[in-house]
């Protein structure tokens, strides 16, 4: 009987030593412009502290936030001008532990932007001949 | 017996969590936002500095918890939204009964956004990558607001 009671007390103390909060980012892959969440799993109603650092090792985000029955999230709206690469976050929380993600920020595909006019054109011709054709037509009926 | 014995024991655990979650060993007990003159605004332009200046407590009562000192590290950050346009920090160490006062300038760019902007102020024992699994808040996060116009 106090076996049970041992062994109880081991697989509590070991459940609560592996306890580690879980991180999702979502997506994991963003340009510079877009947003982040965090979304971070733990325990009950403990506080979480969440750092993001860049490629070059500077941080570019903190916040804190409290979890709410286990759960909660945070927004990063990453910034226009944030470095290409890979960026780490930093999860801390008071009771579930620490654990880190990774999230990468890829470079903004752009260039130049032509706008199609052939369309507008052949539409106009098209409305252009239709008239003439019906001018034509009305002259040969009056003649 | 041995049931009772385990609520009691269960219970008290609980009640020291709890305890330990809402007693915190700092108090941010003021944020006021100045410009670079040392007066007191809310309202900025861009390519202003806004100063944020922080007044930090240790309760004395705390003596018994830290006799010598607290330390903390400090975070004064601005946001636009969900980005966070700023940051500026210190190191230090309060003693119980003792206050610590931080002004920590940000600078605001020409190019940036105006409106709304945000300040969130966290005393920590360090960062998160620094301290792991040992990281805690020191006390609870302040904010205060700004307007920027252009």
């Amino acid at each position: 009987m106090k076996a049970k009671w041992v062994l109880a007390a081991c697989l509590f103390a070991a459940a609560l030593a592996l306890a580690a909060p879980t991180i999702t980012v979502t997506p994991r892959t963003a340009a510079p412009g877009s947003i982040v969440t965090i979304s971070i799993t733990g325990q009950y109603a403990e506080t979480c502290g969440i750092e993001i650092r860049d490629p070059a090792n500077a941080v570019v985000f903190t916040d804190q936030i409290t979890l709410s029955n286990g759960a909660g999230s945070v927004q990063w709206g990453i910034p226009s001008d944030a470095r290409v690469g890979d960026y780490t976050v930093y999860v801390s929380c008071t009771a579930s532990g620490a654990a880190t993600a990774t999230l990468t920020v890829t470079p903004l595909v752009g260039g130049e932007v032509k706008k199609d006019h052939a369309p507008f054109i052949f539409t106009l011709a098209v409305a252009a001949i239709a008239a003439a054709s019906f001018v034509l037509l009305k002259r040969e009926l009056k003649g | 017996m041995k049931k009772a014995l385990l609520a009691v024991v269960a219970a008290a655990s609980l009640a020291a969590v709890v305890l330990a979650q809402t007693t915190m060993p700092i108090q941010i007990v003021s944020v006021v936002t100045k410009n670079y003159k040392g007066e007191p605004t809310p309202k900025f332009k861009r390519g202003d500095v806004i100063i944020v200046e922080t007044k930090l407590e240790c309760p004395t009562g705390y003596y018994y918890y830290a006799p010598a000192g607290v330390s903390y590290l400090e975070l004064i950050t601005m946001w636009y939204k969900n980005t966070m346009m700023g940051l500026t920090l210190t190191r230090d160490t309060i003693m119980p009964g003792g206050t610590k006062i931080f002004g920590g300038g940000i600078a605001t760019r020409v190019g940036d956004p105006t409106g709304t902007y945000n300040f969130k102020i966290f005393v920590w024992n360090g960062f998160p990558s620094e301290m792991g699994t040992a990281w805690a808040p020191l006390a609870d996060p302040a904010t205060t607001s700004v307007t920027v116009t252009p």
